[in-house]
């Protein structure tokens, strides 16, 4: 699987469970509080063990995880 | 996993231990009634090194790793009866050097590490709010930017070391609109105490740890330069969520070094106390409790050390973090309780300690995130 795939599966099965109406592919992930300030910290956890790299907490900024986009491209940029 | 303390990792703590004794507990029960900051106690454990545990030698500290701040920790709360002072020294530690160690710039770190090390500066943080506490990210305070200088109005309350700071990292909303949480635009700044429109408040009155200083703090158009701002604009949630994870290992182990010594002196009270012609050591309804005791300390070290040890390896330690600190906090208090019990009347009086150390742990549950917010933010983590 691509990492946008493992990404979306991710978000999908752990943070948006309880919400069905927010398309993870396409909608503001950070303004529909699919991620909050504990669900930062799961994805974050999961992106380090999954793709073996390391997020800093200075880029634990709402604009690097604001879409599946923003967040597949910080992922991809850190293991490319 | 391998817990066992290096050769200077058992030489620091036992000079820590013995420091304590010699320099931190006199006159704590008196200081305790008076609410007084023992001010010389807190600069005497400067000179030992204890402000700069984490901070590099560059900036005058000592640069150790996280267990060994643990370890200094532990030794610190199991050496200090006067507890206010080692929460002062926490506070020091994890709310201001730690956050400027990891998200300053090299100027910010000249400007204030190496005086905060010395004891010459006094810090902390500000995040509570009256209508925030557990909801820390619906905080009212709001900076506005005004060409190259932030604007900071606010009230924040339950601010400890606040009567007696220098600095403080002020934790207020840079957001537009009405956004809020991780999204919500929180930002950090450092706010020297002599800005004008920063104004303290009376000293609050607590039920324990009395000899550390706290008040409310009100931010009335207080004018900082872009420079004050610690990390980016809207990071302050990341610098939050990082000291939290710092408080909530090595603060905690300073109560695991209280819950220690408290331990010893129940077993030596059980020896000694006679009653019904008997030690009460030999009644089970003691000794249970005082095996309970041990336990607790004996479960709560692990799970703290297993923190730093993750730490130490770079790795997050979110779930370990509070899953230790709410072990840790419940099982203080407990043991608390058990002390009291165990000492009976005597447990009740203030120059027996026992009750100074059961109104001490309380707060332990309610700072850096309550009991139901690590349940919470467990049970998150597990899907629920």
């Amino acid at each position: 699987m691509d990492i946008r795939t493992q990404l979306l599966a991710f978000i999908q099965g752990e943070l948006a469970k309880n919400a069905p109406d927010v398309d993870v592919a396409s909608d503001s992930l950070v303004e529909t509080g699919v991620i909050d300030s504990v669900g930062i910290l799961k994805l974050v956890t999961f992106i380090e063990k999954t793709f073996s790299v390391k997020i800093g907490d200075d880029e634990l900024l709402p604009e690097n995880f604001d879409t599946l986009d923003d967040v597949t491209r910080l992922v991809a940029d850190k293991a490319g | 996993m391998d817990f066992a303390l290096t050769e200077e990792q058992v030489l620091f703590r036992k000079q820590i231990v013995d420091f304590a004794h010699k320099r931190l507990n006199e006159g704590v029960v008196e200081r305790d009634e008076a609410s007084t900051f023992d001010r010389a106690g807190f600069m005497a454990c400067a000179e030992l090194g204890l402000l700069g545990l984490p901070v590099p030698e560059q900036y005058g500290g000592l640069g150790l790793d996280v267990v060994s701040c643990m370890v200094a920790m532990e030794a610190l709360g199991y050496g200090a009866a006067d507890q206010g002072l080692a929460f002062a020294v926490n506070t020091q530690l994890w709310t201001c050097e730690l956050p400027i160690l990891k998200f300053g710039t090299e100027a910010q770190k000249q400007r204030y590490l190496p005086k905060l090390v010395t004891g010459e500066l006094i810090g902390g943080h500000a995040t509570s709010e009256p209508g925030s506490g557990s909801d820390a990210f619906a905080m009212q305070t709001k900076a506005v930017e005004d060409g190259d200088h932030w604007v900071i109005n606010g009230s924040k309350t339950f601010i400890t070391n606040a009567p007696i700071a220098d600095v403080l990292i002020i934790f207020a909303s840079t957001a537009t609109g009405e956004k809020r949480g991780f999204g919500g635009g929180l930002s950090a700044f450092l706010v020297d105490m002599d800005t004008p429109g920063v104004s303290v408040g009376r000293p609050l009155h607590k039920m324990g740890l009395r000899t550390s200083p706290t008040a409310e703090v009100t931010l009335d158009e207080v004018r900082v330069p872009a420079t004050a701002m610690l990390g980016r604009k809207g990071g302050g949630a990341a610098i939050f969520n990082s000291e939290m994870e710092w408080e909530r290992s090595c603060l905690f182990a300073c109560h695991l070094g209280a819950m220690e010594r408290q331990l010893e002196r129940c077993v030596t009270y059980a020896q000694e106390r006679v009653q019904f012609g008997q030690p009460i050591g030999n009644y089970q309804a003691v000794s249970h409790r005082i095996a309970n005791m041990k336990l607790r300390v004996e479960m709560a070290r692990p799970m703290l050390y297993k923190v730093g040890w993750l730490k130490d390896r770079g790795e997050r330690a979110v779930l370990e973090a509070a899953i230790a600190k709410l072990y840790v906090s419940e099982a203080y208090v407990q043991s608390s309780l058990d002390a009291v019990a165990i000492h009976g009347g005597y447990g009740y009086m203030a120059e027996y300690e026992m009750e100074r150390m059961l109104r001490d742990s309380v707060g332990s549950v309610l700072y850096s995130g309550t009991s139901d917010i690590q349940r919470n933010l467990i049970a998150r983590w597990l899907g629920l």
